[in-house]
């Protein structure tokens, strides 16, 4: 198998960051060989703290957007959760500022981003060292007093109950525990998620907090703005400076522990029965490991998907215009660094659960069995470069596209060198995409069902029942 | 192939009334086709006529013409290779008649859920396409269509790779114009309408909302998503009769923009669009009537065993889409109490008093009405508390005279806000349409200004004229036992 993504392109050993010599570096490491009148040549470097810095010009665009990933793994996913609310609202202070920044067209958000913890900050084109110190401002300093600590705590800690009325939740975290492993952190329940919310305290919160901030070689930052990238490089570099954002040796002897593995696996379980007596109609998830961005077949694997979508995907062909079943399925695609998944959530009525079971395993024996047409695949591949466009119309949207590869440590690509891999997919890399990750025979596939104890035992008999 | 705003539907608790079926016959001879004039072009035949060309909030060209026959087209340049091409129709379900009896609304009308599954049929068959082959045909293309209906508008969607623009404005005329109904295809596709109810009908939220415009309106926002019988009892002739009546010339706007030529979509559009025969309306347009009366507090709880929180939704009258000074004036309200971690609810109902723990405010103008709503997520025991604390937030409104400082800061907020919306093209064409719908471009093409027009005494004149804190509509989420509305009434002061 051959990289699609990067034919040409330097190898990725363990698709990791590089590691640069410090200072700041007046060449880049890598530009694409790729460039469109729009979005400039890419610049890597590495920034004067030593965190890697990519940037990104885009011309006629009105913001202006720098995105930090920080590493903070699995661990402590719960602790990125609170983490959230506590750069942004910690303090009446810092709501006080935020909400300045709002008024000058700042947009600021922050959360967990696949394995890492994000903070973007966008804003007005022009007014990029605003920007910048902004999100030092935020990064580096955060302010949080014990009272507003508290009160997000309660609040987080009560939303992560609510959340468990959407029967989703209980039925995707039993699925997930058979498709990672119970103890992963991939597979992490709110029963658990509470439970470490509530033995969090402030000083526990921010320690966690410190020591990601202190492993300044392992983050990585993304810059997309009208101004030249050098520009760009400079306001970061200035800011950063200014910051005092550097590597702390006195803290990062921690370093961050990586996300485990999961185990392999290959089958399928379930169905995963999970009883609700509260719900009008059942639920079904059905999920798959998929591959990681890093993976060869990712490019063929996203074409794939785009197959499975739409109204002459398979699913909404076969569950909805030829059985009529449900009113749509709900897919996503889960892009994280140990162990990515693709589901589909299907809503059916009680007395049609089997027949939406065998439909969904009859859309993906198709898929396995039968390679797509020359037709289908131009579709797809249309369908992607309409997604590429519609987020290229943004300066926003422009950072997204790189997204999943920062969290997962690896280059970020031009737009134009994700398009011309999609556009070598051959209708066989799509077929052995299809059979690594949903045949059976080598993928691993699990299900689960939620509706009332009754309704479980009339479909699925005495099997054994969850909860 | 949903129902835009609002998203969840309320099978209600009312006793329906007995549908009467619409005198269609007297009906479908209201809406003639107008005659052609002796010895000339007929109307419709002559050539389109631009009527004004604009200049859009970011710069970017606008041409407005209007077809020959009555159908408006816009067309935006926008430096995208993403187009979205929209038509808007002036009709929705509230040409249906009233699932519950309301002297607001006519009680004569088509069966309820009919502009919504007509909205589905569009995607089914027509003319140039057997069964679903125009959809197959878009898919294969690599666009996306969609489509919603809401009380006063429908709305079908392409979006697609601008390469492909001569074919999707075909592919659109042939769907929003010339449906096809068989009877024995719209089997499978009321399954598909009840299985949308389903899906949307047991979100608890989505109860307590729909009960809150059942409250405000005297129509529940499930009117348009219908009864499961009068669906089930529509007819292939209903639906051709409902297509006749509201999709004609004058009751459409369509919308294109992106990297698009002018003159090139006005021919496509005139070609397709401008041969359909102009038809007079069949009946003045109706629209939402506000159905609470001052002084009125009106009240409703829901039991839903799905719960395990509470939620109370309660919501004032606002102003309808046409009154721009006032619709922005509402909207800057809205950012004042509830948008952000120092909005006055978040500040006082969550942060100090600790009443709730989420907080959501959403203002929805309308043609003749508008809602202005607060939603609060509290525990089971603290809803009046919550409401009252809310309540007292909400009165202070028509009393404070609000900082110059914040005033400034949130016409900003605001303006960047809208600024960022319309950077998807999207966004745009709906934004386009739906104003032009409803003749309120100037809040599209001038928002800025009217933002900076306001002053702190609008805001308070704006607060003491809708936001009376005895004139609203509560409902009350509750977990329990699902079923009809537990206490419901109306009555002066507060909702005990």
């Amino acid at each position: 198998m051959t990289n699609l993504w990067m034919p040409n392109a330097v190898s990725f050993p363990g698709y990791t960051m590089p590691v640069l010599s410090g200072g700041m570096a007046s060449q880049p490491l890598m530009t694409s060989s790729m460039s469109s009148p729009e979005i400039g040549m890419p610049l890597f470097n590495r920034m004067v703290n030593g965190a890697t810095g990519y940037f990104q010009q885009v011309s006629g665009k009105q913001r202006s957007q720098v995105s930090i990933y920080l590493p903070m793994g699995h661990t402590v996913s719960t602790a990125r959760t609170l983490l959230s609310g506590l750069l942004l609202s910690g303090s009446e202070a810092t709501k006080a500022f935020v909400t300045q920044c709002q008024s000058r067209g700042i947009d600021i958000g922050a959360g967990p981003a696949g394995d890492k913890f994000q903070l973007t900050v966008s804003g007005p084109a022009g007014q990029e060292n605003d920007l910048v110190n902004v999100a030092m401002q935020l990064l580096t300093r955060p302010v949080v007093d014990p009272h507003t600590f508290n009160v997000l705590k309660e609040d987080t800690i009560k939303n992560v109950q609510n959340g468990q009325s959407d029967p989703h939740v209980p039925l995707g975290e039993a699925v997930l525990k058979k498709l990672y492993g119970t103890n992963h952190p991939y597979a992490k329940d709110s029963a658990t998620m509470i439970r470490e919310l509530t033995q969090y305290s402030l000083e526990a919160a921010m320690s966690v907090y410190r020591q990601a901030l202190a492993n300044v070689d392992q983050t990585s930052l993304i810059m997309v703005s009208p101004q030249p990238v050098e520009t760009q490089q400079n306001a970061l570099n200035q800011a950063i400076q200014g910051s005092g954002w550097f590597s702390d040796p006195y803290r990062r002897g921690q370093a961050i522990p990586p996300t485990p593995p999961v185990f392999p696996a290959r089958g399928t379980q379930g169905p995963i029965l999970v009883p609700n007596e509260m719900i009008p109609r059942a639920h079904i998830l059905q999920a798959w490991r998929a591959p990681s961005p890093n993976d060869p077949d990712y490019p063929a694997f996203r074409l794939l998907l785009e197959m499975l979508r739409g109204f002459s995907g398979g699913f909404f062909k076969v569950l909805r215009t030829e059985k009529g079943l449900v009113y749509g399925t709900q897919q996503n695609y889960n892009q994280d660094k140990q162990g990515s998944m693709y589901s589909v959530i299907a809503q059916v009525d009680f007395d049609k659960v089997g027949p939406a079971l065998q439909g969904m395993q009859q859309v993906i024996q198709q898929v396995v069995q039968t390679p797509p047409s020359e037709s289908e695949l131009t579709m797809a591949k249309k369908k992607y470069l309409l997604n590429m466009r519609t987020a290229m119309q943004t300066t926003e949207g422009v950072a997204s596209i790189s997204e999943h590869w920062l969290q997962n440590d690896l280059y970020p690509l031009h737009p134009s060198t994700i398009q011309q891999a999609i556009e070598r997919i051959t209708v066989a890399d799509i077929q052995r995409a299809a059979n690594r990750f949903l045949n059976p025979a080598n993928g691993f596939q699990v299900t689960g069902v939620t509706a009332p104890k009754a309704v479980l035992s009339q479909w699925f008999g005495q099997r054994s029942i969850q909860g | 192939m949903g129902i835009s705003r609002p998203n969840h539907f309320y099978p209600g608790v009312h006793a329906y009334q007995p549908y009467q079926p619409a005198q269609t016959g007297s009906l479908m001879m209201a809406s003639p086709v107008v005659q052609t004039s002796p010895g000339g072009l007929a109307p419709w035949q002559r050539p389109p006529m631009l009527v004004t060309s604009m200049v859009s909030p970011e710069g970017y060209p606008i041409y407005q013409y209007t077809l020959s026959n009555g159908h408006r087209l816009i067309v935006e340049q926008r430096p995208t290779d993403v187009v979205s091409l929209r038509t808007f129709v002036n009709a929705g379900s509230i040409y249906e008649a009233p699932v519950y009896k309301s002297l607001l609304y006519s009680p004569r009308g088509l069966p309820s859920g009919i502009a919504h599954l007509d909205e589905h049929c569009h995607f089914l068959r027509s003319q140039n396409f057997g069964k679903n082959q125009w959809a197959e045909t878009v898919d294969r293309s690599g666009a996306n269509f969609n489509a919603s209906t809401d009380s006063e508008m429908i709305q079908h969607e392409l979006v697609f790779n601008r390469e492909d623009l001569p074919k999707m404005l075909s592919l659109h005329a042939e769907s929003v114009l010339r449906p096809v109904y068989r009877e024995d295809e719209l089997t499978q596709e009321k399954k598909n309408v009840i299985n949308e109810m389903g899906q949307r009908m047991n979100i608890p939220e989505a109860k307590v909302l729909s009960k809150l415009y059942e409250l405000m309106f005297d129509r529940p926002i499930f009117q348009t998503l219908g009864r499961v019988e009068d669906v089930q009892q529509t007819t292939a002739a209903q639906l051709e009769q409902f297509h006749q009546m509201y999709y004609t010339p004058t009751n459409m706007v369509t919308v294109v923009s992106g990297r698009v030529d002018p003159s090139m979509v006005l021919g496509h559009i005139n070609r397709e669009f401008g041969s359909v025969p102009p038809r007079i309306q069949p009946e003045p347009p109706r629209a939402m009537q506000q159905a609470i009366r001052p002084g009125e507090v009106r009240y409703a709880t829901v039991h839903d065993s799905q719960l395990t929180y509470s939620v109370v939704n309660l919501a004032f009258p606002a102003p309808p889409r046409s009154h721009l000074k006032e619709r922005v004036a509402m909207e800057m309200i809205g950012t004042l109490l509830g948008n952000g971690p120092t909005s006055m609810l978040e500040t006082e109902v969550q942060n100090q008093k600790r009443l709730v723990n989420q907080i959501g405010v959403e203002y929805s103008p309308m043609k003749a009405a508008g809602i202005f709503g607060i939603s609060l997520v509290t525990s089971p025991g603290q809803e009046q508390q919550a409401l009252g604390a809310t309540l007292g937030v909400v009165s202070r409104l028509s009393q404070w005279m609000v900082m110059p400082q914040k005033l400034e800061e949130i016409k900003q907020n605001l303006i960047f806000k809208f600024k960022s919306d319309r950077s998807h093209v999207e966004t745009s064409t709906m934004m386009l349409g739906e104003e032009t719908l409803h003749q309120s471009m100037p809040y599209c093409l001038q928002y800025e200004q009217i933002v900076n027009s306001i002053t702190p005494a609008d805001l308070i004149q704006t607060a003491q004229k809708y936001l009376n804190p005895s004139t609203y509509a509560v409902v009350f989420g509750i977990p329990g036992q699902t079923a009809a509305t537990g206490q419901a009434g109306t009555g002066k002061g507060k909702a005990a």
